[in-house]
């Protein structure tokens, strides 16, 4: 049989066999002989699965009741990119975004942090969001910067909040928390949200 | 009778005779059939015959009524050697046939379903493990093509890390049904899945997924074993994630009349299943062997056989194509 097409894309595996070293593990793990991390590793596999365990059995509703959240706040976002001041209304957004994922973090029972949550979302959508930001200034030029700006912000503004809410379930549906969200890792994810969205 | 004498320019090994297509039509001969098409959507094959491709079979059976909406069915057996992977290739070939865009998924780590195509992924290939993470960007780029309409996510060893990726319930849940929501975006019609013999992450998470799941059995009491576990499983699987189960259907294979331990299982399967039981045994024949050695399937080899005549009616069986037919219909 001839080979019609290869695959598109390629990949690269940092692992290929169970067997393998996990990289990641071995950079953080402290030294096998410290019976304090074994014990520490060994709390944090406990902890992992009861987690697991809980969002196995409920995690349909849990779900459900997080999209409320997310749509809910994408209406506030959308209202705010309504204020006619240049930059007050990214800021505004920006505040909205960081109350949705304080909201989502309550619901899943994750502790949230101010300060690591405005970090987080910031490293998340820092490129969407400069690009909001630079839109926004439009507003400076009356009438027609105004309308037209007002109008690609609350369509943008309301898409980054979905996608910002988005990442952060899937990330706590899957057992994560503020502490282990690794935004490098989650930008294709968020990426393919907002064009989802969009 | 169509005259057209354009040939045959695709390099398909699976297009479907206007022979083969009247046992499910119930016309008396080829020629009844082929008025009912347009010659210049037949194909002239070598030997005259006349070939049908898999769209004007689609067009034809849609005005019939055949229903084209999206499906997801699994081979599993939690016991190896029971036919899963014939089954898998020899359905996902004749469902093309049929005009479904059908894709087949290889779990397995084994990785005999891409084999039979000799479609063995490379090293810096994507397979499932790779792709089900991000299937939106991923999934077509990691396709194989076997025909226009006849693709494979193929399968290798790495497919093993699944049982640490997926060690998480909540990602068992979504992986392999965010793979085939996303095939069925792309415009499939069917997806089918080989899993491997056992019961890890990769066929938990397709149980998850599945509208149908077949078991393959045949006689010996290890694959019967399996069977049960499998059903038990399901059943099990299903209540813990809140999902409906699957439509569960157990498929006899290997079967052989001369032999009376086969027909005693037969029996015995026909009593003990009978709700689940489809009602075609698919026969033993070096057929599959024949075909495996030439890597292909069944329906790429010349000439009638029973294995192509049972594979046949399992799919007419399986996506219901003979309800759509009056025997006789001209």
């Amino acid at each position: 049989m001839t080979d019609i097409s290869a695959p598109g894309i390629k990949i690269r595996r940092a692992r290929k066999r169970l067997y393998d070293p996990i990289q990641e593990e071995s950079d953080v793990s402290a030294s096998p002989e410290d019976p304090a991390a074994d014990f520490h590793k060994e709390s944090e596999k406990t902890n992992d699965a009861e987690r697991a365990v809980q969002l196995f059995s409920d995690d349909k509703s849990k779900e459900a009741r997080a999209d409320e959240i997310i749509k809910n706040y994408v209406a506030w976002s959308a209202g705010a990119a309504l204020i006619p001041l240049p930059a007050i209304d990214m800021v505004a957004v920006t505040l909205i975004e960081l109350k949705m994922l304080k909201e989502l973090c309550d619901h899943y029972e994750i502790p949230f942090s101010e300060q690591i949550g405005k970090t987080l979302v910031a490293s998340l959508i820092g490129g969407f969001h400069a690009g909001a930001f630079s839109g926004s200034l439009l507003k400076l030029v009356p009438v027609f910067g105004l309308t037209v700006a007002t109008a690609s912000i609350v369509v943008l503004s309301g898409t980054l909040t979905y996608a910002v809410g988005k990442v952060f379930v899937q990330h706590f549906e899957t057992g994560g928390t503020l502490l282990n969200f690794d935004p490098s890792k989650m930008k294709a994810f968020f990426a393919g949200k907002y064009r989802d969205r969009t | 009778m169509p005259t057209d004498n354009r040939q045959l320019t695709t390099d398909s090994q699976h297009i479907l005779t206007a022979n083969e297509l009247i046992s499910l039509t119930g016309h008396q001969k080829a020629g009844d059939i082929l008025k009912s098409f347009d010659k210049k959507d037949l194909l002239k094959m070598p030997g005259g015959k006349w070939g049908i491709p898999a769209q004007t079979v689609k067009a034809y059976f849609s005005e019939r009524g055949v229903d084209y909406s999206f499906k997801v069915v699994a081979h599993i057996n939690l016991k190896g050697g029971t036919g899963k992977t014939t089954s898998t290739i020899s359905a996902a070939v004749r469902a093309m046939q049929y005009g479904f865009r059908t894709c087949i998924l290889d779990m397995d780590p084994q990785g005999n379903a891409s084999l039979a195509f000799d479609r063995i992924p490379e090293e810096d290939d994507p397979i499932f493990c790779d792709v089900w993470q991000n299937p939106a960007e991923m999934i077509m780029g990691s396709l194989r093509a076997i025909e226009e309409n006849l693709h494979i996510l193929p399968s290798s060893l790495e497919n093993s890390l699944l049982d640490v990726q997926l060690m998480n319930p909540a990602l068992q849940k979504h992986a392999v049904r965010g793979v085939c929501d996303e095939l069925k975006k792309k415009g499939f019609d069917l997806v089918i899945i080989d899993c491997p013999p056992s019961l890890g992450t990769a066929v938990i998470s397709t149980i998850c997924a599945a509208d149908v799941v077949v078991i393959p059995l045949c006689s010996d009491i290890f694959s019967m074993k399996g069977a049960k576990l499998t059903l038990s499983e399901i059943s099990s699987i299903c209540e813990a994630f809140h999902l409906e189960p699957p439509v569960t259907d157990i498929l006899y294979t290997k079967f052989d009349k001369r032999v009376k331990t086969s027909v005693n299982a037969l029996h015995q399967i026909s009593s003990e299943y009978q709700e689940f039981l489809i009602p075609v045994p698919i026969r033993t024949s070096a057929e599959f062997s024949k075909a495996i050695e030439k890597k292909k399937t069944v329906f790429a080899l010349k000439g009638k056989s029973s294995a192509k005549e049972d594979y046949d009616k399992y799919v007419r069986y399986l996506l219901k194509l003979d309800s759509n037919f009056k025997r006789g219909e001209k």
